[in-house]
Order: structure tokens, then sequence, then C-alpha cells
């Protein structure tokens, strides 16, 4: 038999990494980590920490502005953004503590500096020495994708790496991309005064989301923070002139220009995948690892999660998947399959988004009968108490049984909210049982059984 | 009764350090159970030679070697050790950009066989 020297190898720590090697250690397995980076990986370091501090700081900062409409005043509200950056650092410092090294080395997990590259199905390479185990997780995440636009490198731009350490917001920044990132950095700078133009190549921005939620998005985001958003565009090129740069534009067949101080990238995300795993027999495409239900990939004794194998890019579907592969590598004889009809995805702007379950439009692909109710926010007291109206709930439900499919919320608490949701969907609730349960008056959650008891009636 | 043996040509390659002027990254490649470094030159020639049996100018298989080691060489740059086959693959991959037709005659990678290369001609 074939000694190795660990049970189990992850390659990548972040959350689908970080997760399964926890759960895998406890177990009694030798595991290590192999982290080219700092350890905690996207989320912790450049993703979902930072950019989520800097978001609070910003709310804060436009909830005092607002101050004024609930009689609030203050002789000057200002911020500094310096401080505002130290927040996230110490936000930063504080939950890295959970990534630690010895952290990890208390649980029995060992941690290997280095970017690891397979050199045959059991061995990998990380700088000058090889490590064998017996099984691998591949959880490398995602990298940015660098679209082709000319002279875009010489004139210089920013990632979402970058843009949460910029020394100050600037004056006028192009963001291309309207997606998730893309518009969590454009509310960001907007918010501390800088002015944001939205360069997105599809029709209306975030489009995975629902139209009404996209438009809604938009609408407000020009209102409010005088945003220039540019849907159907895309950028030819792009030049410097001194300290700006000067981006040649594509819209609907004509051309214009566009001068900024900044340029950052939000073109979406692709897996990394350059780890030798053609040398380990893995299949793969441009875009990720094909794995099977149980998270295997094509060799049998190497599982894939979170951005590298999808389908979802989020950092609580890694986690998830992370749990489902320590589950199956400590229990081979009853593997666990992932789910995903439930998985809550949640945009952090104002309004905030979240969604759960199938949209209307996977519905009707599918053929399912559903039933659908749309509630507006001003429906519950909540809305007239904080004085907010823009947003809705959205729900579906199966016609036939009245089981909950999934839904949209767009309010100011839509993160909190989607988890009942989600929970509903997850164990296949119906839109009745929701709307009996009693829900706290005065709260944003009163939208979700007001809207489930409408979705009720209908059936 | 006689035979007639067909004796191979053997295809020499240039004097490849007048084209490269700095050295080869030291890499350590795996093949099979041996680990060598990774040698430019040897690339370089057998990308040549793909060209020439396709065909091709010297001149243009001397311009698509370089190339081609250029492309797989940025590609090594953050990795310490591969195995022949990546090169390889990576090399098949340049060459399919840089010149289709040689790509056909790079031996060690079949999976990349050109069909119908630029130029229209059918590949069987």
């Amino acid at each position: 038999m074939a000694s190795y020297d660990y049970d189990v190898i992850v390659i990548g720590s972040g959350a689908g990494g970080s997760v399964a090697a926890s759960q895998i250690a406890k177990s009694g397995k030798t595991v290590a980590i192999v982290e080219a980076g700092a350890l905690g990986g996207q989320v912790l370091n450049h993703s979902c920490i930072p950019t989520k501090a800097l978001l609070q700081a910003a709310s804060v900062y436009e909830a005092a502005k607002r101050g004024a409409t609930f009689g609030i005043r203050a002789s000057t509200i200002g911020y500094n953004y310096p401080s505002v950056r130290a927040w996230k650092d110490t936000v930063l410092r504080a939950t890295k503590k959970s990534y630690s090294n010895e952290h990890y080395q208390e649980q029995g997990i060992g941690i290997i500096g280095g970017r690891a590259y397979f050199i045959d199905p059991h061995t990998i390479s990380v700088g000058k020495a090889r490590f064998t185990a017996k099984q691998f997780i591949v959880a490398t995440g995602s990298e940015l994708v660098l679209p082709e636009i000319a002279g875009l490198s010489t004139a210089g731009f920013v990632t979402h790496k970058e843009a949460l350490d910029l020394s100050r917001p600037p004056k006028h920044l192009a963001i291309i991309g309207g997606g998730e990132s893309g518009v969590e950095f454009a509310q960001l700078f907007a918010i501390f005064g800088s002015k944001v133009t939205l360069i997105e190549k599809s029709p209306r921005l975030i489009n995975h989301e629902i139209p009404n939620a996209s438009s809604l998005l938009a609408k407000r985001f020009n209102k409010e923070y005088g945003m220039n958003i540019l849907t159907d565009t895309s950028v030819q090129s792009v030049s410097s002139i001194g300290l700006k740069k000067k981006l040649q534009l594509q819209r609907k067949g004509k051309n214009a220009q566009l001068t900024v101080d900044e340029i950052m990238l939000a073109t979406g995300k692709r897996a990394v995948i350059d780890i030798g795993l053609d040398n380990a027999g893995v299949q793969y495409s441009q875009s990720q690892i094909h794995t099977n239900k149980f998270q295997h990939t094509s060799a049998k004794h190497i599982f894939a999660v979170g951005d590298c194998s999808g389908p979802y890019n989020y950092t609580h579907t890694a986690a998830y998947q992370g749990q489902v592969v320590a589950h199956n590598i400590v229990h081979p004889r009853s593997p666990v399959a992932a789910q995903y009809h439930a998985i809550p995805r949640v945009l952090f702007t104002n309004p905030q988004i979240a969604s759960t379950g199938a949209s209307e439009a996977q519905l009707k692909s599918g053929g399912t009968p559903y039933d659908s109710a749309t509630v507006p926010l001003s429906v519950v007291a909540a809305s007239a108490t904080t004085g907010y109206k823009d947003g809705f709930i959205t729900v579906q439900s199966n016609r036939t049984t009245g089981v909950l499919l999934g839904g949209t919320i767009v309010c100011p608490q839509a993160s909190e909210l989607i988890s009942e949701l989600s929970l509903a969907v997850q164990y296949h609730m119906t839109a009745q049982q929701v709307a009996h349960t009693v829900h706290p008056f005065g709260t944003w959650s009163e939208l979700l059984r007001v809207a489930c008891a409408k979705l009720a009636k209908k059936g | 009764m006689f035979h007639i043996h067909y004796t191979k040509s053997k295809i020499n390659a240039p004097h490849w350090d007048n084209l490269f002027l700095s050295q080869s990254p030291s890499k350590r490649v795996v093949h099979k159970s041996h680990t060598t470094s990774y040698d430019r030159h040897e690339l370089a020639s057998s990308i040549y030679r793909a060209c020439m049996k396709s065909f091709g100018y010297a001149g243009e298989a001397e311009k698509t070697a370089v190339e081609v080691c250029e492309h797989v060489e940025r590609w090594l740059a953050d990795k310490e050790e591969v195995t022949k086959a990546d090169i390889s693959r990576q090399a098949a991959r340049a060459l399919q950009l840089f010149n289709p037709r040689g790509a056909h005659e790079f031996a060690p990678v079949k999976e990349y066989a050109v069909t119908e290369d630029s130029y229209g001609f059918i590949r069987l």
C-alpha cells in the first residue's frame, strides 16, 4: 500500500478550503493546506470582508447625511478617508485571527506556503519541495478576467484589490463592469463623493437578478448619487492624458469619449485552474473544474470546491461545498450530494438586493407551473417608520402544491430577510405556512408574510 | 531482391544562441521519473523542426520557435516545477496561434491536431 505525506491536502485556504480542512482534521486524518497568498484567501483579504467594512462606513456616513429627515441636525458631517481605511484594517486584523497559522496548527492542520502544482495524480510540487497525499481538495478560487481593451495596461487601472487601498476616492471613477462587484464599489465611491460612471456591456446592470431589481437600482443610483450608468456600452480603447485617462466608448453603434481620473475593472472572474490539472487527470473547462454532485472531479480522489468549481461564486456556497466534501471524505460509504435549490444571493447596495431559489425566468424556461406575488415596501409599517419606499418583494410558488420555489427581496435589510425565505424554500414549505407564521410588527420581515399571504390567496 | 532504404533527412536547427540573448529560466521539468532543467534550446529545436516539416521557411520557423519559447516561459514564470507534458501542451497551444500548420506536425501533443487550418486545408 502506498504511503503518503498526508491523508488530505487542501489547495487554497479560502472559505471552502478552510472549512473542509477543519472538519477533516477533526476526524483524525492528517491534513495540510497549501496557500500561495495570505491565509484566508480572497474573501478575507481582498473581497467580502474589506468591502463590507468599507460599505458599512459608507452607510453610516450616508445615514448621518440624511439625518435632517428625522429631525437630526449636525453642524458638520464629513469623513476622513484614511480613518475609514483604518476601520477596514481593524476589521481585517480581527477577522484574520480566525485564519492565522496558529489557529490551523491548534487543529492539527499543516500549513504549506507556496503555489501548488500537480506533478502526478498524488503529488504536488510547492516551491522546491514535493508533497504527496491520498486525496486532494482543490479550492483555488477565482481571479479577475482582464478584458482585451487596447491601451488599458499602458494607461493603468485598479482592480477590487487596489480599490480597497486607494489613498482617497478618485474625483471621477469609471467602473468597467456592472455586475455585483461593480455596483457595490460604484455605490461605495459615490457615497464618498466620487463622480462614478458605470459601464456595462449588457442591456442592464446585475443581469443575473430580475429586471425589476436592476432597473430600480439603476434609477436609484442615478437619482441619489448622480451616477452615470452606461449600459449596452463597450470600451474600445483607453489612453492616458497627463494624470487623466480617456476611454473610447461605443454605444449602440455610436462612439463617445469619457475622461476620468481612475479606471476600475470589475469585469467578472474565472476559475484559477493553472495548477497542473492535466497531470492529475482532472477535466476542466476555461471557466471551471468539472465536478459531480458529490464534488468529485473526474479523478476520483480529487475534489473541488468554491469558485473554481461553481456553480455559484459566493463565500457561503464555497463553505457549504467544503462541508459536503469533508463529509464525503470522512464518510465515503454514505456520501451526500450538494443541493443548490435554496442558495441565497445577496448584493450589499442601498437598497440591498437578495434572492434565493429559482427566478421567474428559470421557472418559465423549465416549464414549471408557478404563481408569483409582488408586494411593494409601502405595505409594511417599517417603510413608514424608516421613510424608505424604493423596493419590493416578489415570491414564487408551485401552482399545484403551493410550495415556495424562490423569490427576490429589494429592501434595506434584504440580506437578513432572505435567510427566512431560503429556509422555507430549502425545506419545501408552502406560502400558506409562511403566511400563517406570526411576524413581529414594525419589522421588514412582515414583507415576506404579506407576500406569502397574497400568494396563498392565488393558490 | 533488394530493398530501398529511405533515410530520414535531418533538419538542423540554427544556432539558437544568436536568437536568445538571455539564459533559460531555471525551472525543473519532470519527465517520467526523471527531473531535468528546462532547456529552451531543446524546445526551440523541436518547434523549429515541426515548422520545417510543415514546409515552412527557415526564417519563419526560427521566428515561430522564439515566439513559442517566449510564450511558454511567460507561463512558466510563476512555477518552480512542471512536467514535460505541460511544456508540450503550452507549446502546442502557442504554436496553434503562431503557426497552425506547424502545430499539426508538433509530435508531442496529438490532441491538438488541426482538422482544418487557417488556410482552409483539411487535415485527415
